[in-house]
């Protein structure tokens, strides 16, 4: 894991309020269950100012699990 | 589909439909936790009086209402709206009502509230669209943040929240600041 995954995750794992190790690749809206729609709307709000990238309506709506989440800021970061 | 204004990833918003009426619109209104910051929550809803409200949208130019409709089970899961077009300054309300609770999850409420905004400043070609939310309605605030309002003033304890009086927060969007908040894919 980098510390781009492991700074996501504490994120992450606050704004849905789980304990940081129960966050996986593969957690996602319908496995998590405070992984509601404000709660998504708070992830992207609290990545778009903790990493300094920008989410377009399709990025947002894409975002159905935690690893593409990690994914796509990644992918941000490594454009520019 | 049946009947597609707009068409999203997981979603799609149609005209309202009499089924739409008969099934659970009605009670979506009378809900206290959907309608806890919503000025109509004070008094129950009915299907009547969900007829009457369907029957004065046929060819009313002054707001659009959407069902909002989930495409995998084209299922009827909310509503949104462009009330009061004013069709000389070219202005508008957006509100959004998810009143399935099933479906409060993930990016369903940004995902309808961004094709309402597309149609609002793409089709209908609107120049401003104003919102407004109760300064404890945690989720307005953000769903408004998330599609690029931005707050511009509040009326002080206006409103009554069911605990305490709150401030009525308002805010807007223009068509130029939306074509550049870099949401547009």
């Amino acid at each position: 894991m980098n510390d781009l995954t492991e700074s996501l995750r504490a994120l992450s794992a606050i704004i849905l309020k789980v304990p940081v190790k129960n966050l996986t690749e593969n957690s996602s809206p319908d496995t998590v269950e405070s992984w509601d729609s404000l709660a998504h709307m708070k992830l992207v709000l609290a990545v778009e100012e903790k990493f300094k990238v920008r989410l377009t309506d399709s990025e947002i709506i894409n975002i159905d699990s935690f690893g593409k989440l990690c994914e796509l800021v990644k992918g941000k970061q490594a454009h520019g | 589909m049946d009947n597609p204004y707009a068409v999203g990833q997981t979603l799609y918003l149609r005209h309202p439909s009499q089924q739409d009426v008969d099934g659970a619109w009605p009670a979506w209104f009378s809900d206290e936790e959907t309608t806890r910051f919503m000025n109509l929550r004070f008094w129950p809803n009915c299907r009547e009086s969900q007829q009457v409200f369907y029957d004065s949208l046929i060819g009313k130019r002054d707001s659009l209402v959407l069902s909002v409709i989930d495409r995998k089970t084209n299922t009827h899961i909310g509503i949104c709206s462009l009330s009061a077009i004013n069709w000389v300054h070219r202005y508008a309300d957006v509100a959004l009502v998810l009143g399935d609770k099933r479906f409060r999850k993930g990016a369903t409420a940004f995902e309808a509230g961004s094709l309402i905004l597309r149609i609002a400043f793409r089709r209908l070609n609107l120049r401003v669209i104003k919102g407004a939310y109760y300064s404890t309605n945690e989720f307005t605030r953000c769903f408004l943040r998330v599609c690029g309002f931005r707050d511009i003033g509040a009326y002080e304890k206006l409103v009554w929240d069911g605990q305490d009086y709150v401030d009525l927060v308002h805010t807007m969007i223009t068509q130029e600041e939306w074509l550049a908040n870099g949401r547009q894919s």
